[in-house]
């Protein structure tokens, strides 16, 4: 037999409700009996409501998109995703937090790019904008190399530099990244004993034209 | 899924947040349900229980496993439906009411007539429990719309059991009495007549 706090608790669940021993006990404790009478609209009124729910709400189960759903237009498209329930629409509010984080976040790693590059010089800054040679990158030159080395940035950059109908801004560039080549390489070649036989072999009297045109600044 | 919302949850912090789908596919409907009687919106209803299950998420470290997940997680959707109200009171251009709980179209002319009456039956529902002390509303809807043990109750109420039966009794008996006086409401349209 159930006590009375056990049948309140059935009284009160309604899988429980109706259950014989429920009804038991009622038969037996009129003290029970008059409070389940006095609770039976209430308790009917819920019963009512949660039958019909239960297949009227609608589930965010992940199997579906709520965008087929006629409730589409509470939510904005694009939503941010949640890591459940997908495919299932965050509210305004949040979308609209997530893209104002997003576009603040977008501002300050673009200020933190141009305070990084506020330190660099324009020479290398623009250096940087053009793919070296292989022969340019190598980062321990010889003095055998270097002959070869500077024929290597005159037959290529030179000849962009000296191009008179050239952007200013690529001649700028072309002619920084060659001055630095011909810096370092003849650098290198000067250490030697026959400079000026390593600078003679450079190519052909061409590439010296060409050279000379970059160091002094002057286009063709 | 044999697991049940304790198990799920030891999941879910030890690194398998997937799992809490199955959580979320388990009780959003109830939640939905309590929150549409408490907000009386849903809209706003919808906004409350994906709140509380973002916050459950979100501060999933701090669960006990030691207590009832439902308790707890209850515990956030009232004070989240709470949240929500004041926040809804205080917007004076806000409309009210009139979108009172999820309905879908009845789907044939027979229905149409039943549909009409579960309507009624939810808005009159909804409205005297909104006519009850906020405690015992609460009790009622953790009770039968969550289906929560009245130790579980407790838990979300931050009330001793007898407490939260008392709520739950009290509750009970003054909305039968308001049920009283509002007239009966029956699911069978011929014995409405």
């Amino acid at each position: 037999m159930l006590t009375c706090d056990q049948t309140f608790d059935c009284l009160t669940d309604p899988i429980h409700r109706h259950n014989e021993s429920v009804e038991q006990h009622l038969d037996a404790c009129p003290r029970c009996r008059d409070m389940a009478d006095a609770l039976e609209p209430a308790l009917d009124l819920f019963g009512e409501v949660n039958e019909v729910e239960t297949w009227q709400l609608p589930m965010a189960s992940g199997e579906y998109e709520l965008e087929e759903q006629p409730r589409v237009d509470r939510a904005p498209a694009g939503a941010a995703p949640r890591p459940w329930a997908r495919g299932y629409k965050r509210s305004t509010r949040l979308h609209n937090d997530g893209l104002t984080i997003a576009v603040f976040l977008v501002l300050i790693s673009t200020m933190a790019a141009a305070l990084v590059n506020v330190g660099r010089d324009d020479e290398s800054a623009a250096a940087v904008a053009i793919q070296l040679p292989p022969n340019c990158q190598r980062t321990e030159p010889t003095k055998s190399d270097a002959d070869n080395v500077i024929a290597g940035c005159v037959a290529c950059h030179l000849k962009m530099a000296a191009l008179a109908d050239m952007e200013p801004m690529h001649r700028q560039h072309a002619q920084t990244l060659v001055n630095r080549c011909v810096e370092c390489h003849l650098e290198i070649a000067m250490h030697s004993t026959d400079t000026d036989v390593a600078i003679s072999r450079t190519a052909d009297p061409a590439s010296h034209s060409l050279l000379a045109n970059c160091l002094f600044g002057r286009g063709s | 899924m044999n697991l049940n919302d304790q198990q799920i949850m030891a999941q879910v912090l030890s690194g398998r947040t997937e799992l809490f789908d199955e959580l979320v596919r388990r009780h959003r409907a109830s939640m939905l349900r309590a929150a549409c009687s408490k907000l009386r919106n849903s809209a706003a209803a919808e906004e409350a229980v994906q709140d509380a299950f973002l916050n459950a998420y979100a501060r999933r470290v701090t669960f006990n496993a030691q207590y009832s997940f439902r308790g707890w997680l209850w515990t956030i959707l009232l004070n989240t439906c709470r949240t929500l109200a004041r926040r809804e009171r205080n917007r004076p251009d806000q409309a009210n009411g009139g979108d009172l709980l999820y309905q879908n179209e009845p789907v044939s002319n027979d229905d149409a007539l039943g549909h009409l009456l579960n309507l009624e039956r939810n808005a009159l529902l909804a409205e005297l429990l909104n006519e009850l002390p906020e405690p015992q509303a609460d009790a009622l809807r953790l009770r039968f719309y969550g289906g929560l043990k009245f130790e579980e109750i407790a838990q979300a109420m931050n009330c001793s059991l007898n407490g939260a039966k008392q709520r739950v009794r009290c509750g009970l008996e003054r909305l039968a009495a308001s049920v009283r006086r509002n007239g009966s409401f029956s699911q069978d349209p011929e014995r409405d007549k």
